[in-house]
């Protein structure tokens, strides 16, 4: 069975996470202009990448910059060879860092200056609206300062964002709080199942701040909410105004 | 050793090495039974700390409108916490494994047996 389509309908992470997750031999074969690269999947990872002149990881990451083009899914196909051994959630989290960083090294001073002063609530704001696209059952998400208040947010629909913000703010100081007085570690997320939802904190990296999500209970997916938390609060930390 | 313990018990064996620490909660903060494997870990105030939380928890989700918590999972860079409402809500089990476990695999354990815990539960 073969699906195809074109990547600017469907995102190469979330096309890759899809494989991933259904944990199967696939080919994934990537066109775009006169270049072409395969990636192949086995067991809920990718285990080989090649283009025309490289194979391994850095295919993926090529690839991951690739906003147009497309594609076309092969289920059942083994891998030829195995390449990569990194797991797939950490080569899409590489594959990001590393278009962040390539985007900033393009950019002159006075423009990293301006991005800097102007861009970042835009910015998260936009992030936020991506994330939405790339969790199932996504209601709403923010990020909130541990005073409760938020300094972007983004919600499908009619949400008291505001109210969920104040009240889960709450909530996670006293776990933190707990967590701190058991010596139990840092937190990294924390996740409360409700009958309705699912809602999802995770601490940027300065701590002051945390990316929240709350997704439907019926169509969300926990790995999804967890996985995407951590790739989007790694982009958020990054746009987060100095 | 109680039904509750034995059922603990169980639950223990089949995580092995990644168990830390197991304990069935009153609402009241109080432990009726559980214990830990890690002797510096302090399960009477975990169950103290975690029974604000779930009461919390359970405001919180009243107030914005998400119905009855049913669980809550932290994860930190040592261990997932996890705790779940027993029955009519009154007793909550919490579960501490290492970051080690496979969180889905104990997630579906914990489904497997809160049933049994709950009706092993003294009433």
């Amino acid at each position: 069975m073969a699906i195809q389509g074109h990547l600017g309908e469907m995102g190469l992470a979330t096309l890759i996470q899809l494989t991933c997750q259904e944990a199967t031999q696939a080919r994934l074969t990537l066109r775009r202009d006169d270049q072409e690269a395969v990636l192949y999947f086995d067991r809920g990872n990718i285990v080989h990448a090649l283009s025309a002149d490289q194979e391994g990881k850095e295919v993926v990451y090529r690839v991951l910059t690739w906003k147009d083009g497309e594609f076309r899914l092969e289920m059942g196909i083994p891998p030829p060879a195995r390449t990569i051994e990194t797991p797939w959630s950490a080569l899409l989290m590489e594959g990001l860092h590393r278009q962040d960083e390539e985007r900033w090294e393009t950019l002159d001073a006075e423009q990293i200056q301006r991005e800097e002063e102007f861009a970042m609530p835009e910015n998260m704001n936009d992030i936020l609206k991506e994330l939405s696209g790339q969790v199932p059952g996504f209601i709403a998400a923010a990020v909130v300062g541990m005073d409760g208040l938020d300094i972007a947010e983004y919600a499908a629909g009619p949400v008291d964002v505001e109210s969920i913000n104040a009240q889960m703010t709450l909530l996670f100081k006293l776990v933190d709080g707990a967590v701190d007085k058991l010596k139990a570690g840092v937190i990294e997320d924390y996740l409360l199942t409700t009958e309705k939802a699912y809602l999802l904190i995770r601490p940027l990296s300065d701590r002051n701040y945390y990316l929240g999500i709350v997704a439907d209970r019926k169509s969300g997916n926990v790995g999804n909410m967890r996985l995407n938390s951590r790739i989007y609060a790694e982009r958020l930390s990054k746009a987060m105004p100095k | 050793m109680t039904k509750l313990e034995q059922i603990l018990q169980q639950v223990r064996t089949e995580l092995g090495a990644d168990f830390v620490s197991t304990d069935v909660v009153g609402m009241d903060g109080l432990s009726i039974a559980g214990g830990s494997v890690v002797a510096d870990f302090d399960s009477t105030a975990a169950s103290a700390r975690f029974a604000m939380v779930m009461k919390l928890a359970a405001n919180v989700s009243s107030k914005i409108g998400m119905v009855a918590v049913e669980d809550s999972l932290v994860t930190t860079d040592q261990a997932y916490i996890i705790t779940r409402f027993l029955g009519d809500g009154s007793y909550f089990w919490s579960l501490v494994v290492t970051r080690n476990a496979t969180l889905g695999m104990v997630r579906t354990l914990m489904n497997e047996y809160a049933d049994q815990i709950w009706k092993a539960v003294p009433k």
